[in-house]
């Protein structure tokens, strides 16, 4: 059955997906059956062999906005273990390199309702199988650092695909600072 | 490109599964209506364009001039996931 959206009217939450919350990161490099790809600095997964290390790999079968698909990202775990940060990385253009975290971390009440062509491109059915990421954008300086909830990164933990939503309508932004500790 | 001149409640069809009407012309701003089905998104284009330059804006350099990400707050609990009803 046809969804009537009108471009200029907000298109509202939607059925079987409403508040996709699955913030948290499961240990997706142990499944992918490596356990010695861990990396500390953006720096070092530049020089990742790509192909040779089994690390957890992400399709985006329609790529990211900007970067069109289809593509393949690795993620990894960036900085300390216990840290939230990971680093998603374009395993045919390891130049490509994104770090992304739980949005809770920083957004605890951050809620996505995603729509369902989104949820269908990663066939993603169950809330439960969703994985939420958004993408940090660094600068100068620490306390500059900004998280795009306009656009969070929606990944299907049973086949591991990935698209990036838009939340249209939302009222998120893209650069919205992380300032830990300043709000 | 095609060029069609439509007025109020009249629609154009893309293929045989996408209706898109106007609905009200005010001013230099036109409402649509756009009837499509659940496996086509429909976005502004603008809204697009502003994430594919955060997209490229957010790719990590090896030069320097991006600092560190902050730490999170003692607060943060990796392995805690929030579940909301």
């Amino acid at each position: 059955m046809p969804r009537v959206v009108s471009a200029f009217d907000p298109p509202g939450p939607y059925s079987r997906l409403a508040a996709c919350t699955n913030f948290s990161l499961p240990d997706l490099r142990r499944a992918g059956g490596d356990g010695g790809s861990f990396v500390s600095s953006p720096s070092q997964v530049a020089t990742l062999p790509v192909g040779a290390v089994d690390v957890p790999e992400l399709t985006f079968p329609h790529g990211l906005p900007g970067f069109p698909g289809p593509r393949r990202f690795a993620l990894v775990r960036w900085g300390a273990f216990e840290g939230p940060y990971s680093l998603m990385v374009d395993l045919d253009d390891p130049d490509v390199r994104f770090l992304v975290m739980p949005p809770y971390v920083f957004f605890p009440d951050y809620v996505v309702d995603l729509d369902d062509a989104t949820a269908a491109q990663v066939h993603l059915e169950r809330a439960e199988d969703c994985l939420l990421l958004v993408i940090v954008t660094l600068t100068g300086r620490p306390e500059d650092a900004t998280a795009n909830l306009l656009g969070p990164v929606v990944v299907n933990l049973q086949t591991r695909e990935g698209v990036q939503a838009v939340l249209a309508e939302s009222g998120y932004s893209t650069r919205t600072p992380l300032a830990p500790e300043a709000a | 490109m095609l060029v069609l001149t439509r007025r109020k409640n009249q629609s154009i069809l893309i293929g045989d599964q996408i209706v898109v009407t106007v609905l009200e012309v005010k001013g230099d701003q036109i409402r649509l209506g756009i009837t499509a089905p659940r496996d086509v998104q429909v976005y502004r284009e603008e809204l697009l364009a502003e994430l594919s330059e955060a997209n490229r804006s957010a790719v990590l350099s090896d030069q320097a001039g991006q600092a560190a990400p902050p730490a999170p707050s003692a607060r943060f609990r990796l392995q805690r996931p929030r579940r909301v009803a």
